[in-house]
């Protein structure tokens, strides 16, 4: 009889102490879900606020023209751009082009705070930079399901579905351009969908500049549509046509007669001294050649 | 008793624990320190001194064992228990790390199943696979030696599968190193990685086995000796770090070098407490040394940083003491004296190299259907997992060969059958997956971008639907048949009889390999791309 009510007792105090653990457990749906704004003007608070941070730079060092790729050696395609540091003043309405095309949310305080912005621009000491697309890419290399990825036009591109999250990317990433949603932008009503062509990402996954390959791959369909050979001609991501002084130029770096090519010519190419021996695509132009 | 106290306190260290867990995976890894820079923190850092402790079990039950150091069999026991318990808690934390835990299984190597791969260049993948292997062969090995008290002929497994476990833990640790070195951060580059992570490992593990042994009321001579040996050998390591990276922690060096040498002293020595002090102060060091390689950065810890010590503690405590005690009640003391002194015959070499040579064909054939599946991946970089592969099914083989000679048979197919499906569920689960799709609440698509007045269905149907559907609705096959199974081709029977409303939802909401297009097309003109179908069917020859 004493044995089995302490054994009771004994069950009873483990049932009551794990109901209690079971109770007290965070709520995740505590605070009401804050209205998704789409106002502009907040995104451009955000940005001036981005910009006072002192990010540093790095040297930058001469390197080739980008050529073909040595994954994709026969693509005729290879994409790019070119960031002309002599007009650029760093006026930042690349960055709001960017996360306008691109549903970049915005973050909340506490990660502001931190620095940690979605943004996939960044200007450091008035430059702007992003990722490189680098043909020999680190981040893809130790990505373990494949989420970064080479795409064979030259992109090292994300797949949102496949990202689990694991960061080793964004570990790997020597110009630390690849951003991490920390929060959940949209269940903090922070992100809104000014794009519908581009998903909103959710909390946990990694992210960082696309070349805006919704508007290469729409342009790649109607040229496939109507039968013709596609060289990408005509197409600009966003920051390209936003540039008011015209220093970021898109194209082609396999076509000889594209804008990017033809900016180029004649000028100094230059990347950052930490991805230099990646063979990025996106390069700056400073001076003459 | 002091075994009952401990697990009592780390049950009790567990209720903070659950609390951070529950905290950080609510939170994401916005809740603990991390700055601009470093992506991974304290987890992987924790992860990291884990594994180490691990391996020391595996160290004094398997390579000691091989090696035929006699005092091995006083300590082998608790010593395997500690390996589970730590490999356990160490399994947690990438878990924990991980953006999104509940994807984890996309790094099961499963080839272009659901159209999802593994990148098998990723030291990740290498790490999630020797790490379940680990973990498994600790489990056999423990079975093994638990089971060899009711049946003495099973020590005659225990050396061939100590065999697969020793290069497996050099390995496993290896990898663990690679995950650091292969990247392109300057202070993780260094081929001494591997060594330096092995020799951390170990003389943490060494500290980790002299307090349990000294809770089991033991005093192992040997262990103190070794205690100083590795101080040494890891002081070597540091000097190199400071020469080649100029790295150095004066907080480390203390209680990593100075301290153990305290052990020199003999009536130091000889005092209890002062062992597991001076074994205490090098676990720490061990760990603070983690911390620093994984974030060099002074970002500022939030309790969840701190809450990881009472999960990894709370954790290894509960496992280690709860197991510790269940295994006494059922085996009283027997377990450490009596088991190797049993003289059996040894191993016949034959069916050690049959086995052995099924790992290795079972391994080979792995990465042959890996490779012929996803031609991109360079073989090379099937080195790393081909080991543990290989391990694994010998290790299985082994056990298998070595609980049927005691186990009935209907008993044995009985067990091997619950394992078949319970790893058939597993399996099923991972290949069924979770949705890889997004589901967006349409309610935040602002639809700003959206024309006022509806544009007429042919422009939308040009622009929109014919680069798959075909200008003349009879599906533009070149390119459908790239990319996606051909859908039905279109007649008026069947608009009929699906419905205008169906229809728009499946233009809407998309269906199958049919894209959504809400945002993009109102509804009204779903409506009316709809009628148009409509006469695009009429006008089929």
């Amino acid at each position: 009889m004493d044995q089995s009510r302490r054994n009771f007792l004994k069950v009873a105090s483990l049932v009551l102490g794990g109901l209690a653990l079971w109770g007290c457990r965070r709520d995740k749906n505590f605070a009401p879900t804050p209205k998704a704004s789409s106002d502009i003007s907040l995104w451009k608070i955000e940005i001036k606020q981005a910009m006072q941070r002192n990010i540093s730079l790095g040297d930058l060092v001469p390197i080739k023209i980008p050529g073909p790729l040595l994954k994709f050696s026969k693509e005729i395609n290879r994409f790019g751009m070119s960031i002309d540091l002599d007009i650029c003043n760093g006026c930042g309405e690349c960055i709001l082009a960017c996360m306008l095309e691109n549903n970049i949310p915005r973050v909340n305080d506490n990660e502001a705070q931190k620095g940690r912005f979605m943004h996939w621009i960044e200007m450091r000491e008035g430059v702007p930079v992003m990722c490189s697309h680098c043909g020999d890419a680190p981040c893809e290399k130790v990505c373990p399901t494949g989420a970064a990825v080479a795409s064979p036009d030259g992109m090292s591109a994300m797949i949102y579905p496949r990202c689990i999250g694991s960061r080793y990317c964004g570990a790997n990433c020597p110009s630390k351009t690849r951003k991490f949603n920390y929060t959940d932008a949209r269940a903090e009503g922070l992100s809104a969908k000014f794009n519908p062509e581009v998903p909103l990402r959710n909390r946990g996954v990694m992210e960082k500049c696309s070349l805006c390959v919704q508007r290469l791959q729409n342009d790649r369909l109607l040229a496939k549509t109507l039968g013709k050979e596609w060289r990408g001609m005509g197409v600009q991501s966003a920051c390209a046509m936003a540039c008011p002084k015209k220093a970021i130029v898109f194209g082609n770096w396999l076509d000889s007669e594209s804008p990017l090519s033809q900016a180029v010519r004649g000028r100094g190419v230059y990347t950052l001294r930490s991805i230099a021996g990646l063979d990025p695509s996106v390069v700056y132009l400073v001076g003459r050649a | 008793m002091i075994l009952r106290i401990l697990f009592i306190v780390g049950l009790v260290l567990c209720v903070p624990a659950v609390f951070v867990l529950d905290h950080a995976l609510t939170v994401g890894p916005a809740s603990w320190a991390l700055d601009q820079t470093t992506f991974w923190g304290t987890p992987i850092a924790n992860f990291v001194f884990w594994i180490g402790l691990a391996h020391a079990g595996t160290f004094f039950s398997a390579m000691l064992l091989v090696l035929n150091v006699k005092w091995q069999k006083r300590i082998a026991f608790p010593a395997e228990i500690s390996t589970i318990a730590a490999l356990f808690v160490a399994a947690i934390f990438p878990l924990i790390h991980l953006g999104i835990p509940q994807r984890f299984y996309l790094m099961f190597p499963m080839g272009l199943f659901r159209h999802l791969y593994v990148n098998m260049e990723s030291p990740l993948v290498w790490d999630f696979i020797a790490i379940l292997v680990y973990l498994c062969l600790s489990i056999f090995f423990l079975l093994i030696h638990a089971g060899s008290l009711r049946f003495p002929s099973l020590v005659a497994f225990r050396r061939p599968l100590a065999w697969v476990l020793f290069p497996l833990v050099l390995w496993v640790h290896t990898i663990v190193s690679l995950d650091f070195a292969i990247t392109l951060i300057p202070t993780w580059q260094g081929a001494y990685f591997p060594i330096y992570f092995i020799v951390g490992a170990l003389f943490s593990g060494i500290a980790l086995v002299l307090i349990l042994s000294e809770l089991e009321g033991r005093r192992l001579r040997r262990l103190e000796d070794l205690l100083i040996a590795f101080s040494w050998g890891l002081l070597a390591l540091w000097i190199w770090e400071l020469m080649t990276k100029e790295i150095w922690c004066p907080e480390i060096l203390f209680f990593g070098f100075l301290v153990p040498q305290l052990l020199w002293i003999r009536p130091l020595r000889a005092i209890p407490t002062i062992r597991v002090v001076i074994a205490m102060s090098v676990i720490f060091a061990l760990w603070w040394e983690r911390i620093k390689l994984v974030m060099p950065s002074d970002s500022e810890w939030t309790p969840v940083d701190y809450g990881w010590i009472a999960l990894g503690w709370g954790g290894f405590m509960a496992i280690y003491f709860g197991l510790r005690l269940v295994t006494k009640r059922i085996f009283s003391d027997r377990i450490d004296t009596i088991s190797t002194e049993v003289s059996v015959e040894p191993f016949p070499k034959k069916r050690m190299a049959l086995y052995w040579g099924a790992g290795f064909s079972a391994a080979l054939l792995f990465v042959a259907w890996f490779i012929l599946r996803v031609p991109t991946v360079p073989w090379v970089r099937m080195v790393p997992v081909f080991f543990p592969l290989m391990a694994l099914v010998t290790g299985f083989l082994i056990v298998v060969d070595a609980f049927s000679r005691v186990l009935n048979r209907r008993v044995l197919f009985g067990l091997l059958g619950g394992l078949g499906i319970i790893l058939g569920i597993f399996g099923g689960l991972i290949y069924q997956g979770g949705k890889t799709t997004f589901d967006e609440s349409p309610t935040i698509i602002t639809t700003e971008k959206m024309p006022a007045i509806p544009r007429p269905a042919e422009v939308i149907w040009k622009s929109r639907c014919a680069s798959c559907h075909g200008e003349d609705g009879h599906l533009n096959r070149k390119f459908v048949h790239e990319f996606y199974p051909l859908p039905r081709d279109i007649s008026v029977s069947r608009f009929d009889s699906l419905g205008v409303d169906s229809l728009s939802k499946v233009i809407l909401d998309g269906r199958a390999f049919m894209g959504a297009y809400r945002g993009r097309i109102s509804e009204s003109e779903a409506h009316s791309l709809i009628e148009y179908m409509r006469t695009l069917a009429k006008e089929a020859p």
